[in-house]
């Protein structure tokens, strides 16, 4: 398995007769790959994730360039994509979906956004690591762990908490 | 000389992505601090509101030199004492020490938001604190812009 293939224990793990066709995708095909498959086979219950993955492809067609946003960004890695495609499928299947944006670093953004004072934001580095903050009225905090096939309950519950 | 902005004067950062914003509300990614960490921000404190769009519309033609896609779509206004005083210290007692400067680098009224942290959790924390301290003005780019 190249580094670029996705983790077939962990991607799309409510879905294993999808998941086992993952496998020996690489990283620029995983998300059409993984949207077709989605409306194949469960896209009745992943509705919701089925737009955040096709987010994540307009990211990909958007942001693979240097400088896309005018302010010499680094382009989006297949890495970075792979591993949010792989993160997005791990989140609870009744977990509130997120708004799906890049940064300048590469990275993939997840945000949920009630309002200005209820914001939870993740940062998903090429490398693996999470780095999360939110703020809800007048508290504030972060945080940040290297992904390892699981989502960490503690930004699993405070996404719950402050995004029902 | 750079003016060092510690008083409630306003601030607004344009928006040139639309990743940078929701319907009604600024996104924390709109204050990423990017390869040369800080944040470019317009001193508008005084500036009629066709001043703060004139200025914006500059910076965008500027910004369509090197790529024709990017369009205005709004900005994001705070005070600067107000983003200063709520990120003076991470939630777990970390001083960050964030900037607020006019230098007048290219435009008049430009500015940075600069001295960001080095860690990529408190970077995340004051993206967040500082949206939370926005307010979104949309650029109403139907007749403005074209």
């Amino acid at each position: 398995m190249t580094s670029n293939a996705v983790n077939t224990d962990s991607f799309l793990y409510e879905f294993p007769e999808a998941s086992s066709l993952l496998g020996d995708l690489n990283a620029n095909k995983v998300v059409s790959e993984a949207v077709e498959r989605l409306v194949v086979k469960s896209w009745s219950l992943a509705r919701n994730r089925l737009k955040a993955l096709e987010e994540l492809q307009q990211i990909q067609q958007e942001c693979s360039v240097a400088n896309w946003d005018g302010e010499d960004a680094d382009p989006i890695s297949s890495e970075a994509i792979t591993f949010a495609a792989e993160f997005i499928a791990r989140l609870p299947i009744d977990f509130p979906m997120p708004e799906l944006t890049a940064s300048s670093k590469g990275e993939v953004v997840l945000d949920w956004i009630e309002n200005q004072t209820r914001m939870t934001t993740v940062y998903l580095k090429p490398s693996r690591q999470v780095v999360f903050a939110w703020v809800y009225d007048n508290e504030s905090n972060h945080g940040s762990y290297m992904y390892a096939g699981r989502v960490d309950p503690r930004l699993t519950s405070t996404v719950l908490q402050l995004h029902p | 000389m750079p003016r060092e902005i510690v008083g409630p004067e306003r601030i607004s950062r344009f928006l040139f992505s639309s990743g940078e914003l929701t319907r009604a509300f600024v996104k924390p990614r709109a204050f990423d601090p990017g390869r040369y960490n800080e944040v470019s921000i317009c001193c508008s404190e005084g500036l009629s509101e066709d001043e703060i769009w004139r200025i914006a519309q500059s910076v965008l033609q500027e910004k369509r030199i090197h790529n024709r896609n990017i369009r205005l779509h709004g900005r994001g206004d705070f005070l600067a004492s107000e983003v200063l005083q709520a990120t003076s210290q991470s939630p777990g007692g970390v001083p960050i020490g964030l900037r607020v400067e006019q230098d007048d680098m290219g435009w008049i009224r430009h500015g940075g938001i600069k001295n960001w942290p080095e860690d990529a959790e408190l970077r995340a924390w004051v993206q967040q604190t500082i949206a939370s301290k926005c307010n979104l003005f949309r650029y109403q780019h139907d007749t403005r812009q074209g």
